[in-house]
C-alpha cells in the first residue's frame, strides 16, 4: 500500500479529469500521530513526520483538516507552530483554552466555489493531551448549536469534520438538518458508503489514509438530498402497507367496536392500529408532495454520488510529496544514527547468541536461512537508508521487541537482520547446557504476524511463507 | 410591474439556479492518516 505521494497523485489526477468542476479536500483529523501515544524517545522523530505531513498536505492543496484527538499528542505549542506552517484552515470548534474557555484553532471556515458558499466545522475527539496544558475538550453540543445557529442561515452547504465517536456523530446528523455532510475519523475498520441520515450524509474513510473518499456533489438551492424524501416515501408506503394488512383482517367484520367490546386487549391493538394508520397516510401524503415537486423541478433537490480510491502501491508518486518524504526519511534516519551512537546498549548478559553462533552446530540449516530474505532484512532496510529508522528497525533485527525500537540502533553486527534466534527464541542458554528443550522449533503464525502485517505485508500466508524460509 | 421589472424576476428566478448550483463539486475526504507516510522499506 502506497503512502502520501501516492494519495497526492491520485488527487490530482481525480480533479484534473474534470478541470471544469471546483473542487475540494478536507480530511477529518487524527492525522500527525500514530494510534497508541507519540512514543517515548522517538518524540523528535514524531514531531519531523508530522511536520513533513503538514507540507505534504499543503503541497496537495488540501482546504480544511479537522483537528483530531490523537492530533494532540506532542501538546498545543506544537500544533499551533504546525498550524503557522499550514496553508489549508485547522479546525476545532471544541479545543479550548482551560483558563480563557476561548478555541485555541479556528471553529470553522468558508470554502467558495462558484457561487456555493460552504461552511466546514471541526470538531474534535477525546484527546490525549500533555500535562499541564492550557487546553481542554468541549462537549460538543456547548458549542455547536450555537455556532451552527450564526452560520448555517449565511452558508448554502455545510459540512461536519469530527473525530468524536462514532454515535455522537450519528445523534449529531439525527438533530441537525443544517449540516449536510459529516466526515468522521477514526470510527470504522474499513471504508463505509457514506449513509444518509435525515438531511445529513454521513461519511467515513477508513484507517491509515489508506482510501481517499471522493463525493461528487450536485448541490442544490433546496438544501435538501434527494434520496431522503423518496427513500423515506417508500418506507412508509410499506410500513402503511403492513399497518393496512393488519387492520384488513379486524375489518373483515362490517363493526368492529362492536365485535371486540369484550376483548379490551384487542380493541385497544385495533385502536392503536387505526392511529398508526392515519399517522402514516398523513407521512405519505406529504412525502408524496415532496417527491412530485421535485420532480415538477421547482424544488430541486441535491444529490451525491460517492466513491473510494485506494493507494496502490503501483500508482505513480506526486515528485513533489515524493521529494518530501524522501527528505524526511533521510533526516529520521539521520536522528536515528545520532541516537544509536549516544546511547550504545547497556552492558550485561546478552541472551541473544547471534545466527553464526547458531551455525557452528546447525551448518545446513545456517545455509538455507542465509539464502532466505530474513537474512538480508536489514540490509534491504539500509539500501533503502532507513537502517536507523526505530520505526522500521524492530522488524529488520534479531530480538527486539516492538515497543521502542531504540536499542535496535546500536546492535551488534550478528544480530542485524532477521536470524535464527528471531524465529526459534534466544538460545544462549540451550548452547550452554546442549539442550533443544527450551527453544521454538517452529514459529506460530502470532509470531510472524509480530510484522507480516498490512501495510507492511499485504498478502502474507503462513504455509506459503513458512515453505518458503523453512529448513 | 413594467417589461424591465418582468426581465428582471425572470433572472433573478432562473438564472440563479443554473449559474450557482447544479454545476457540481467534486469533494475529497480522508482522514486517520496517524503519522503513516508510507511504509519502512
Amino acid at each position: 500500500m502506497g503512502g502520501l505521494s501516492k494519495k497526492a497523485f491520485q488527487l490530482a489526477a481525480i480533479a484534473g479529469e474534470d478541470e471544469a468542476k471546483p473542487h475540494f479536500a478536507l480530511d477529518a483529523g487524527n492525522l500527525l500521530f500514530k494510534q497508541g501515544g507519540l512514543v517515548p524517545g522517538r518524540e523528535g522523530q514524531g514531531k519531523l513526520t508530522a511536520t513533513a505531513i503538514v507540507k505534504a498536505y499543503n503541497a496537495m492543496g488540501y482546504d480544511a483538516v479537522a483537528v483530531g484527538g490523537l492530533d494532540l499528542q506532542a501538546g498545543v505549542p506544537f500544533l499551533q507552530s504546525l498550524a503557522k506552517e499550514a496553508k489549508f484552515a485547522w479546525l476545532s470548534a471544541n479545543l479550548v483554552s482551560q483558563s480563557t474557555k476561548k478555541a485555541i484553532m479556528r471553529p470553522g471556515v468558508t470554502l467558495q466555489a462558484r457561487g456555493i458558499k460552504v461552511w466546514v466545522v471541526g470538531l474534535t475527539g477525546a484527546a490525549i493531551l500533555p500535562a499541564n496544558e492550557d487546553a481542554m475538550i468541549l462537549p460538543w453540543d456547548q458549542v455547536l448549536p450555537g455556532l451552527l445557529d450564526k452560520e448555517a442561515k449565511t452558508h448554502d452547504l455545510v459540512v461536519l469534520l469530527s473525530s468524536l465517536p462514532a454515535p455522537d456523530n450519528q445523534r449529531i446528523a439525527e438533530t441537525y438538518r443544517n449540516i449536510h455532510l459529516v466526515i468522521q475519523a477514526g470510527v470504522a475498520a474499513n471504508v463505509i458508503s457514506a449513509q444518509p441520515i435525515n438531511n445529513t450524509v454521513l461519511a467515513s474513510a477508513g484507517p491509515q489514509g489508506k482510501q481517499l473518499g471522493v463525493l461528487e456533489i450536485d448541490w442544490q438551492p433546496s438544501k435538501r438530498w434527494a434520496s431522503q424524501a423518496r427513500e423515506n416515501l417508500a418506507s412508509t408506503r410499506e410500513a402503511l402497507a403492513q399497518v393496512q394488512f393488519q387492520l384488513s383482517a379486524i375489518r373483515q367484520d362490517p363493526d368492529p367496536e362492536t365485535a371486540l367490546r369484550n376483548r379490551p386487549e384487542q380493541l385497544n391493538a385495533y385502536h392503536l392500529l387505526q392511529k398508526r394508520e392515519t399517522a402514516l397516510v398523513a407521512d405519505v401524503e406529504r412525502l408524496s408532495k415532496e417527491v412530485a415537486e421535485e420532480d415538477r423541478g421547482r424544488d430541486r433537490p441535491s444529490t451525491y454520488r460517492n466513491r473510494f480510491v485506494a493507494m496502490e502501491a503501483t500508482l505513480p508518486d506526486q515528485p513533489q510529496v515524493l521529494s518530501l518524504i524522501t527528505r524526511l526519511k533521510e533526516e529520521v534516519n539521520a536522528m536515528g544514527q545520532q541516537q544509536g551512537v549516544a546511547s550504545p546498549p547497556a552492558p550485561g548478559r546478552q541472551i541473544y547468541l547471534g545466527s553464526a553462533g547458531c551455525g557452528s552446530c546447525h551448518q545446513s540449516q545456517h545455509a538455507a536461512w542465509q539464502a532466505t530474505p530474513h537474512a538480508s532484512a536489514y540490509q534491504a532496510l539500509a539500501k533503502d537508508r532507513q537502517q536507523f529508522n526505530p520505526e522500521c528497525l524492530p522488524c529488520h533485527v534479531t530480538g527486539i521487541a516492538m515497543d521502542q525500537g531504540k536499542e535496535a540502533l546500536s546492535l551488534p553486527e550478528d544480530r542485524r537482520g532477521v536470524g535464527c534466534e528471531s524465529c526459534h527464541g534466544p538460545v544462549r542458554d540451550h548452547r550452554e547446557r546442549r539442550q533443544g528443550k527450551d527453544m521454538i522449533r517452529k514459529p506460530s503464525p502470532e509470531m510472524c504476524l509480530t510484522c507480516h502485517v498490512p501495510p507492511h505485508d499485504l498478502d502474507f500466508e503462513y504455509g506459503a511463507a513458512i515453505k518458503k524460509v523453512g529448513h | 410591474m413594467n417589461w424591465i421589472a418582468v426581465v428582471f424576476l425572470f433572472l433573478t428566478l432562473h438564472a440563479f439556479p443554473g449559474v450557482a448550483h447544479g454545476q457540481g463539486l467534486l469533494l475529497f475526504y480522508s482522514s486517520d492518516v496517524h503519522g503513516e507516510t508510507e511504509p519502512c522499506g
